[in-house]
């Protein structure tokens, strides 16, 4: 069994990045297919 | 118990007012669309695909209900609960990772397909895009297998959740939860359960969004809760938890290859459910604008609301509860959503809550077990024996919904799974797997053949049962879940296509119809 050192702070910035990045990719993507809509 | 700790309450008199009133206005809001819904369908095709006319709200909230299932909200936080921030790859955090493609890739295509080929459910829409009746019958075969087993863990869900509010005994939490199911899967069809679904998926996102928030503000932010559970346990604030063994459940929290695999799991699992593609069978034909409405709905009601429940939820479950909800043998974690609830808003958010969590899991139970019925009446017996008359499918149909939803419902009762979301996790896994490139790929890829498809099928069913063995049967583990996932989609992906550039292409009439030019098929 490895020793654990753990620095909270990485794993709330790595939750943050999931949450905005999310986000963005769905942003993104939807304007994406959009923009090439059948009139 | 560990004093220091809040317990599990024992069960009030508020409470169980406070939870019965909340059921009882669900099973009433569910008869009550079931009999409006009743007056929509007229024939066996609209009971099951209804008209085709549904709007981008109700089918997004439709997606997201069927989507957040009892497990989203009660076993993806009982996961963090039990191994802290490194559950959160396998609980949730991924969610728009898979429901938000699902929209761009099979919104308009199923909907599309299904139209043009006159298929009344996906399994006789996959049937005709590959031009075989054997597929079919494999093909329904195949997710009515996929499908009870994920069904057994819905049960579980809504059998906790009446359990902590009431303390009845579980046969009575189940036997409700599968009388309000039936009762309105017959009264309603496709159009009664895409209302209910809709209904309780928004219900969710709001109730969802307002506890994950209520719950950050209730421990006083980030910084306390990791000072807190830092002090309990550093490994509960470790994103990766080596500690924890690298074969078995325990890989996703563990190891790279499993933690890597995890947005994988999400994206073919979501894209490829059965229950969640169905989604848009009765959709109608999207403007622009109301595509982009489509996406937003989902993102609003499956999004924040799940990435909270599945990572800072159990977090602050721990916080609050310590190992106390683990010396519960029968229920254990899976109580840490609902006893969030309770620690942080009292009865009244409790009620709200566990209303909102018996509609998820008696709505995405729902919708497994109507596709399941329509494996057999519509799938098998009306495609090998067409003159049967609608009315004895209908009636058919009405007693494999019983029976679908009284099999799980005696297999929970015998031998409880001990934890929610790693009983389920490899059924997920495998319909994910097959369904994605047998449905939705096949969607995109002209050349894909029933060859392929046929033998996708087999490994997919055949990798999942050794999975089972290797990763959760056997003792010690063989496997770890990650690598298993990575083998199952491996596998899929190679019988797939190399299966498909073997045989002969689909007919030119077929390939005419369903891929029209570049110039008429845009925005599709």
């Amino acid at each position: 069994m490895q020793p654990t050192t753990v620095d909270p702070s990485v794993a709330w910035i790595v939750w943050g990045i999931l949450i905005l990045g999310t986000f963005l990719m769905t942003l993104i993507g939807t304007w994406l297919i959009a923009r090439g809509w059948e009139k | 118990m560990n004093p220091k700790f809040l317990s599990i309450p024992t069960p009030t008199v508020s409470m169980v007012i406070g939870a019965t009133i909340g059921v009882a206005c669900l099973l009433a809001l569910a008869v009550f669309l079931g009999v409006m819904a009743k007056k929509q369908w007229k024939s066996f095709d609209e009971y099951l695909v209804g008209k085709r006319d549904i709007g981008p709200w109700v089918t997004g909230l439709a997606l997201t209900g069927s989507y957040i299932s009892g497990w989203a909200f009660c076993g993806s936080t009982a996961v963090v609960y039990t191994v802290g921030f490194s559950g959160m790859w396998f609980a949730g955090i991924w969610t728009l990772v898979g429901i938000i493609p699902t929209v761009w890739l099979a919104a308009t295509k199923t909907r599309d397909f299904a139209q043009k080929l006159g298929a009344a459910t996906i399994t006789e829409t996959i049937g005709r895009r590959f031009e075989s009746k054997g597929l079919q019958t494999l093909i329904a075969a195949c997710m009515l297998f996929f499908l009870f087993i994920y069904s057994v863990g819905q049960l579980k869900a809504a059998g906790t959740v009446w359990y902590a509010v009431t303390g009845l005994p579980a046969v009575w939490c189940l036997l409700i939860s599968i009388i309000i199911a039936w009762l309105f899967l017959v009264l309603g069809g496709y159009m009664g359960t895409q209302w209910f679904i809709a209904v309780k998926g928004g219900f969710l996102g709001c109730v969802g969004a307002l506890l994950g928030v209520w719950a950050l503000i209730y421990a006083g932010g980030f910084g306390h809760i990791s000072d807190a559970l830092m002090a309990q346990k550093p490994a509960l604030m470790a994103l990766k938890d080596p500690s924890l063994p690298k074969i078995g459940m325990t890989q996703l929290f563990s190891s790279l290859v499993g933690i890597l695999a995890t947005p994988v799991i999400f994206f073919t699992m979501s894209v490829g459910f059965p229950h969640n593609v169905t989604r848009f069978l009765g959709m109608k034909k999207l403007s622009r604008r109301e595509f982009v409405l489509l996406c937003f709905v989902v993102w609003l009601t499956a999004g924040i609301p799940v990435m909270l429940d599945c990572s800072s939820n159990g977090l602050v479950a721990r916080m609050i509860f310590g190992q106390n909800l683990l010396a519960n043998k029968q229920w254990g974690a899976d109580l840490a959503a609902p006893m969030l609830a309770w620690a942080v808003g009292g009865t009244g958010l409790l009620s709200v809550y566990l209303t909102g969590l018996v509609g998820a899991a008696l709505g995405t139970l729902s919708a497994m077990v109507f596709i399941m019925s329509a494996n057999v009446t519509r799938d098998i017996i009306k495609l090998w024996w067409p003159k049967t008359s609608d009315k004895s499918m209908l009636y058919l149909g009405y007693f494999l919904i019983a029976l679908f939803l009284f099999l799980p419902f005696y297999f929970t009762l015998q031998r409880p799974p001990a934890l929610l979301a790693i009983f389920m996790g490899l059924a997920a896994m495998g319909l994910g797997a097959v369904f994605f490139f047998v449905t939705v790929v096949s969607y995109y890829w002209k050349r894909a053949t029933k060859l392929g498809a046929i033998l996708t099928v087999i490994y997919g069913t055949a990798a999942t049962l050794f999975g089972g063995w290797a990763v959760l049967g056997r003792k010690p583990a063989l496997l770890g879940m990650g690598t298993m996932e990575w083998i199952l989609i491996g596998g899929c992906f190679v019988l797939y296509f190399g299966g498909s550039l073997i045989s002969k292409p689909p007919s030119e009439k077929l390939i005419g119809t369903l891929f029209p030019a570049r110039a008429s098929s845009k925005g599709a």
